[in-house]
């Protein structure tokens, strides 16, 4: 549901006549502050980004929330937010629009615990959730904490956006204050649990206080980061709540190249069905398990699981193939993932002689230093005969029982893998053409038509398919087998071309962009169906 | 306290008889035939100075001058000397039957070239040779030296094989034609010159050799392989008018000891302080202190000698605090050199908070200090600095130099470079041992902290750096030199240095994308390649192209496995290895002293030797017996007496630079100048990472961040710091305490020293606004600045001068500025 709401609403029309020739390029927003709020609050925010002057109403998409404008300066809104008592806690989105078109969409919190705004004698009592916002590079939020012998408490920041990474750090008064009397100690810090790609840039920390008395909190930006938009909020509870586990999020996306993708009974019918073939039922693969002892026998398709929980274990399972097969190696890690466990699997032949690996080696692009890369797939030829498939971890010093893997080998199935569509929203001038781009990954040598279709545009709006200028790579030299490890991307556009005179909009419409393999002359299931926020707007001055 | 020495002594008293003299070798075994043993006869005084009577003895007739033969039938050996009413005696042993002396190489042709400098490093002991021959430096390497002159041919350093076509260099037909000899002898043009007369002894023992067909002799076994050189004394101190002989002993790896004190070679570092002799006599020329170099049989010894002046007339007592001041003073009463007095509790406090935490003591404390009637307070306030958040921080700020946390060191991430720090700064905090983090640091694998080290600009270092670099950090040692040849001044060799390269040789990163390195060691039975891609990975030996073994300094291999991390056996033998803790306590001796006991800190070799080699083994073996615990090392240290000395010198010891008699005044770091000036000013400094096109700041400092704080030199930009020697930790630091011209410019028009001073807010200006006399504020700045009350003198005339300048507020300025451009302010004193 999109409501719209806002302070011109009733005279909408003639405004945004007005003030569009004022705009003058996309607006954009970068944080809230508060960045959260507690259902059934009502409370005044302010949204810093730029290119903000004219926007007169807001989108929350979102039942329960109001959110309306108040005001519009270049680099801020000032908005109120309305949260119904059901409004339940979580990460909630809203975009603004005007004159100049609609914004992207940006997140703030609903939290269940009361809420305060920083300020230097702030005195934190769990459960509080503090709303703050580091104004100036350098700028610190101390807080004041006054806690109980054997009292556990667990501080959470959260930024407004992914520009700014706030870090915790615990002080306890000095135990000798020999330089000052205001002497404070550190005794705890955390900026995140892990900085790895795909993990949370968030700092927690968990303390068990062994003294009760003051202690204090800051809050402060990564190596002094701070401006408008270095907006958090930091959550403060009792007791120690579990950590959230190293482990990335699944891709909002499907995509078949994660560690962290699951490797469930239903996914060899998940990749038919990529592949346009809606029919093709495959039986699960069948499942065997890491044994100390002799290893188990691996048929096709199979899944191999198991946990390397000791340093430098190596697990095994046995092949036998009675014919060449093109197989697909999968590779998924449920629990801890990398960079802490890192799986190489690799295939041998009866001889010992590597014939297959989930690591992609290559050369630099001067050819000087081998590279090596740990991937979630990888594609490869076996001829019959007798293979020993191996799973350790990439280092020898590192095992745990959390170290789990699954692999499933299997025969390859031509499908499509990720659609992935850079824009999350049109703003369209009247007289002008947009190119809409969006790639496609050919999996396992797909290569059946894919059709695209943008449907629900408003009047003046039309769509033609474009053929793209193919990008001509010289081939690497120094590649390896990059094609094992990675899919064929494809670019595919079209082009929205707007007719002059059109009317410009005042609220967004959603045409919907569907992607679809054609398979056998028909269209199959889609792999991508989504909404874009649509808007005709004046052209920049 | 104990009394180091119990006796006043007197001039009269040292020139009197000796207390005793004695031989040395006290024992002594010849195994061989034709093997030898100087023995000398050393008279020792009551106040532990000693003198060679060698020459002056009168010697049992088996022993003329000292020098005992092998001959007659194996049995006892006793020799006697006498001189005066003194006698002393020794137990030798002859082991071996009469009988033709066993000719080798090594121990009969390998001294001629060393003692006559034809393999010393500046000539065919060099790293490529000299004139198209190569020998291996004091002949630590013979059959190579027999080859390469037997055989002939032209040594290169990137190949095992001649360059030139062989030509023998000696000739077997025609002995007397032999290049060998008519180089040395100068019969033929020869850029070392003649190094030996036509029918010299050296000159007759080659020919005799040639004429004999040149032969190696039998190859000598592992037993008797020699493993170190010893030479009596370690440290001789030395009367201006007396001449003592060194004696040169070969340990062999069997235990056994041989004399080698005719076939090495002598050479002193200061021909104005002593000369040596080919024969191993030194005598003194000028008040001072060298080193004589001792080479032999590939090994390298060096002495500390001290020429000394006359006795001091009433050498005091001097009361010592514990093990460190008794190996220190012992010395000084050794050379004549009178210690300075204790310093002053303010001069204490000052050096203590500054070297333990890198702060100015605060005034209120310094008052407190030096008021306090506790006998004990020095080591109260010694355990009060090391309890506080500053000696963590200022020590991890040490390690992280050291250790090297830097952005473009640690994989251009300053995400990791934080890592990294964080794990030092967790070390220091928790006091890890020093051993631990030292092989957390060796073995890191995957993704912790320690493993980011490895990663400068973004890549794996190769093996031979990041070895090269271990050792020097925790071996104090530089192999570098032995990537390409053998050592040239010590006995590492280019075996040897890719040995232990091979630690190294599999570390591999996991990742192209630059945010996600996993470090690991390679498998080297795995290629993780497959049939068409070949990833397997080697390390060769650069010269003989032969895959390489981690093979430890011993020579112990540990054979690689794939289940197996192999810097694991490499930090396990390095933190139990003596350089190890050695290495250790002598950085941290350098943090309080200003030189370690080995100076430069990382340069330890045979000829570069420990000022005080006992006190060094000592400490070390403290350090070890404490579990290498570093805050108890510098409690030792702080504790001392000698540490505590004041800088002020006496007449014995104004010149002494390496002996610790009086503290030497060292420039601040960098870093610690730059907190001071901020502390006195009470203006602290922010520091900038990022400026935006626009000229906006993005990224700062919290206000109050120290300069030692600063994780990364490359990422906070200060040309205050830059300007005092700030290393950027792209390579092993050494800082530079040197004063330079753009020095001088900053203090004149910088603004670290100009517009602190008038911020509105700095302490002057807050002290001007109070109206505050002008005592009081002199009072203030000098306790802050320099930890100490301004003495009557100064008061008078600073205030008298303040009294008559027309602006008070300019005059303050001034007088602020010329107390942070002095040296009292901007030294550790």
């Amino acid at each position: 549901m999109k409501r719209l709401a806002g302070p011109m609403s009733g005279a909408l029309w003639v405004l945004f006549s007005y003030t569009a020739r004022l705009c003058a390029a996309e607006p954009i927003l970068q944080s809230v502050h508060p960045l959260a709020g507690p259902p059934g609050a009502t409370y005044q925010a302010t949204i810093a980004g730029a290119n903000l002057a004219g926007l007169h109403s807001l989108t929350v998409d979102e039942p329960g929330v109001r959110a309306r404008l108040l005001s519009a300066t270049a680099d801020q809104l000032n908005i109120e937010i309305t949260l119904d008592p059901s409004v339940p806690s979580g990460e909630k989105k809203l975009r603004a629009i005007g004159p100049q078109g609609i914004t992207n969409a940006i997140s703030w919190h609903v939290v269940a615990e009361p809420t305060a705004l920083a300020k230097p004698d702030l005195t934190l009592a769990p459960p509080l959730v503090v709303n703050g916002v580091l104004r100036e590079p350098g700028e610190v939020h101390t807080f004041t904490l006054k806690t109980q012998a054997g009292e556990a408490l667990t501080f959470e920041a959260v930024s407004a956006s992914p520009a700014f990474d706030p870090v915790l750090t615990l002080l306890e008064p000095a135990q000798e204050s020999w330089f000052s009397p205001k002497s404070w100690k550190r005794l705890a810090f955390h900026d995140e649990d892990l900085f790895f790609p795909g993990l949370s840039t968030q700092p927690r920390l968990t303390h068990l206080f062994a003294t009760a008395g003051p202690y204090r909190l800051q809050i402060s930006g990564f190596s002094g980061h701070g401006g408008p938009a270095a907006s958090y909020y930091l959550r403060v509870r009792p007791g120690t709540a579990p950590p959230p586990p190293r482990h990335p999020l699944p891709p909002p996306d499907w995509t078949p190249r994660s560690f962290v993708r699951q490797l469930g009974p239903d996914w060899l019918s998940q990749l038919y069905r990529r592949g346009g073939d809606q029919k093709t039922q495959p039986p699960p693969p069948t499942r065997i398990a890491a044994s100390a002892k002799a290893p188990p026998s691996l048929s096709i398709p199979g899944i191999f699981e198991g946990r390397i929980d000791q340093p430098a274990q190596v697990r095994k399972a046995s092949l036998h193939l009675e014919q060449s097969l093109q197989l697909a190696l999968e590779i998924e890690t449920p629990e801890a993932t990398l960079p802490e466990f890192n799986p190489v699997v690799t295939v041998f032949d009866s001889t010992g002689r590597e014939v297959a690996t989930n690591v992609h080696t290559k050369r630099n692009n001067n050819g000087l230093y081998m590279m090596k890369m740990i991937h979630p797939r990888t594609t490869f030829l076996l001829t019959p005969g007798d293979y020993t498939l191996q799973v350790r971890n990439i280092t020898t010093d590192h095992g745990r029982p959390d170290f789990a893997f699954r692999v499933l080998l299997r025969p390859q199935i031509a499908h499509a893998g990720r659609v992935t569509l850079p824009d999350d929203r049109l703003n369209l001038t009247p007289g002008a053409a947009r190119v809409l781009t969006f790639q496609l990954d050919r999996e396992e040598d797909f290569r059946d038509p894919v059709a695209a279709t943008l449907t629900g545009l408003p009047p003046g709006v039309s769509v033609l398919p474009v053929a793209d200028n193919p990008v001509e790579r010289p081939p690497l030299p120094n590649a390896g087998r990059i094609e094992r490890y990675t899919p064929k991307p494809q670019t595919f556009s079209l082009l929205l071309q707007v007719a002059e005179g059109t009317p410009l909009s005042a609220v967004p419409v959603y045409p919907k962009l569907t992607v679809r393999p054609v398979r056998q002359g028909r269209l199959a299931a889609p792999l991508l169906e989504k909404p874009i926020p649509l808007m005709i707007v004046a052209p920049t001055p | 306290m104990k009394l180091l020495l119990p006796l006043l002594l007197t001039a009269a008293a040292l020139a009197a008889d000796p207390v005793a003299v004695r031989l040395v070798p006290a024992q002594f075994e010849l195994h061989r035939p034709g093997a030898s043993q100087q023995l000398l006869l050393i008279a020792e005084y009551a106040d532990g100075s000693t003198q060679d009577l060698t020459d002056a003895a009168t010697w049992s007739a088996n022993a003329p001058a000292g020098l005992v033969t092998a001959g007659g039938t194996p049995g006892p050996l006793p020799v006697t000397a006498t001189h005066g009413r003194f006698r002393a005696s020794a137990t030798g042993r002859l082991e071996t039957a009469p009988g033709p002396a066993v000719f080798r190489f090594r121990s009969a042709i390998g001294p001629i070239l060393t003692r006559r400098g034809c393999n010393s490093p500046a000539c065919h002991g060099g790293v490529k040779g000299r004139g198209g021959l190569k020998l291996s430096a004091a002949s630590l390497f013979p059959r190579d030296d027999y080859d390469w002159i037997v055989q002939g041919g032209e040594y290169q350093v990137l190949s095992a094989e001649s360059r030139t076509p062989r030509t023998p260099r000696v000739d077997l037909r025609n002995p007397n034609a032999s290049l060998l000899l008519r180089k040395a002898t100068g019969t033929v043009s020869h850029g070392g010159g003649p190094r030996f007369a036509v029918d010299s002894l050296d000159y007759r023992t080659i020919l005799d050799w040639i004429r004999q067909g040149a032969p190696f002799g039998p190859p000598d076994d592992d037993a008797s392989r020699i493993t170190a050189i010893e030479v009596f004394p370690k440290i001789l101190t030395l009367e201006k008018n007396r001449k003592h002989r060194l004696l040169v002993t070969a340990v062999l790896a069997n235990g056994r000891r041989e004399d080698l004190t005719a076939q090495a070679l002598y050479l002193t570092n200061d021909r104005q302080i002593a000369t040596v002799a080919d024969s191993g006599l030194v005598a003194p020329v000028a008040l001072g202190e060298t080193s004589i170099l001792v080479r032999a049989a590939g090994q390298a010894a060096a002495v500390i000698v001290g020429v000394i002046g006359d006795p001091v007339a009433h050498y005091p007592p001097i009361a010592t605090n514990n093990f460190i001041d008794e190996h220190v003073f012992d010395k000084l009463r050794r050379l004549r050199i009178l210690p300075s007095g204790l310093s002053s509790d303010a001069e204490f406090l000052r050096r203590v908070c500054l070297d333990l935490t890198g702060t100015l003591p605060p005034p209120g404390r310094a008052t407190a200090f030096v008021n306090s009637r506790d006998p004990q307070k020095r080591q109260r306030v010694i355990e009060a600095l090391i309890a506080t958040p500053e000696f963590t921080d200022y020590w991890t700020f040490r390690f992280q130099d050291l250790f090297r946390v830097a952005l473009f060191a640690n994989g251009i991430n300053p995400k990791w470079s934080q890592m990294y720090g964080e794990w030092i700064r967790e070390s220091i905090a928790r006091n890890k041992p020093y051993d631990r983090m030292a092989w957390e640091r060796l073995t890191a694998q995957g993704y912790d902290g320690p493993t980011r080290h490895f990663l400068p600009y973004d890549v794996i270092g190769t093996p031979e750096e990041t070895m090269a670099e271990e050792v020097r950090v925790f071996f104090g040692r530089r192999l570098e030199c032995a990537q390409c040849h053998n050592h040239p001044y010590e006995t590492w060799s280019q075996d040897q240095f890719w040995g232990l390269a091979a630690f190294f040789g599999r570390l591999f990163k996991m990742g192209d994308t630059g945010n996600e390195y996993v470090i690991f060691d390679h498998p080297l039975h795995e290629g993780m390649g497959n049939a068409e891609v070949n990833g397997r990975i080697e390390t060769l030996h650069p010269r003989t192209k032969a895959k390489l073994v981690p093979t430890l300094l011993d020579g112990r291999s540990v054979p690689p496995s794939d289940q197996e991390n192999p810097r694991k056996a490499l930090a396990s033998w390095m933190v139990q290895h003596p350089y190890f803790a050695e290495a250790a306590v002598n950085r941290l001796w350098a943090e309080f002293f200003g030189r370690g006991l080995v100076d430069p800190v990382d340069d330890f070799r045979s000829t570069n030797p420990a000022t005080h080699p006992e006190l060094l083994s000592r400490l070390a073996a403290e350090f070890r017996r404490g579990g290498h615990d570093l805050r108890a090392l510098m409690r030792l240290i702080v504790n001392s007496r000698t540490y505590q000395l004041s800088a002020a010198t006496n007449p014995t010891n104004r010149a002494d630079r390496a002996n610790y008699s009086h503290a030497l005044p060292r420039p601040l770091l960098a870093e610690v100048l730059l907190d001071a000036i901020g502390q006195v000013t009470g203006v602290p400094e922010r520091f900038t990472t990022t400026i935006a096109p626009d000229g906006k700041i993005t990224q700062q400092t919290p206000t109050g961040t120290r300069a030692i704080h600063l994780r990364e030199p490359d990422l906070f930009h200060s040309r205050f710091l830059e300007l005092y020697g700030r290393p950027n930790r792209l390579a092993l630091p050494e800082r530079s305490g040197k004063a330079n011209l753009g020095q001088a410019l900053h203090m004149l028009a910088g603004s670290i020293y100009n517009e602190k001073l008038t911020a509105p807010a700095s302490r002057l200006q807050t002290l001007l606004r109070a109206q505050t006399t002008d005592g009081a504020i002199l009072e203030d700045l000098y306790l802050t600045a320099l930890g100490r009350l301004p003495e009557a003198a100064e008061r008078e005339q600073l205030l008298t001068a303040l009294a008559t300048q027309p602006d008070r507020n300019q005059a303050w300025k001034d007088l602020y500025w010329a107390v942070l451009c002095s040296r009292e302010f901007a030294e550790n004193h």
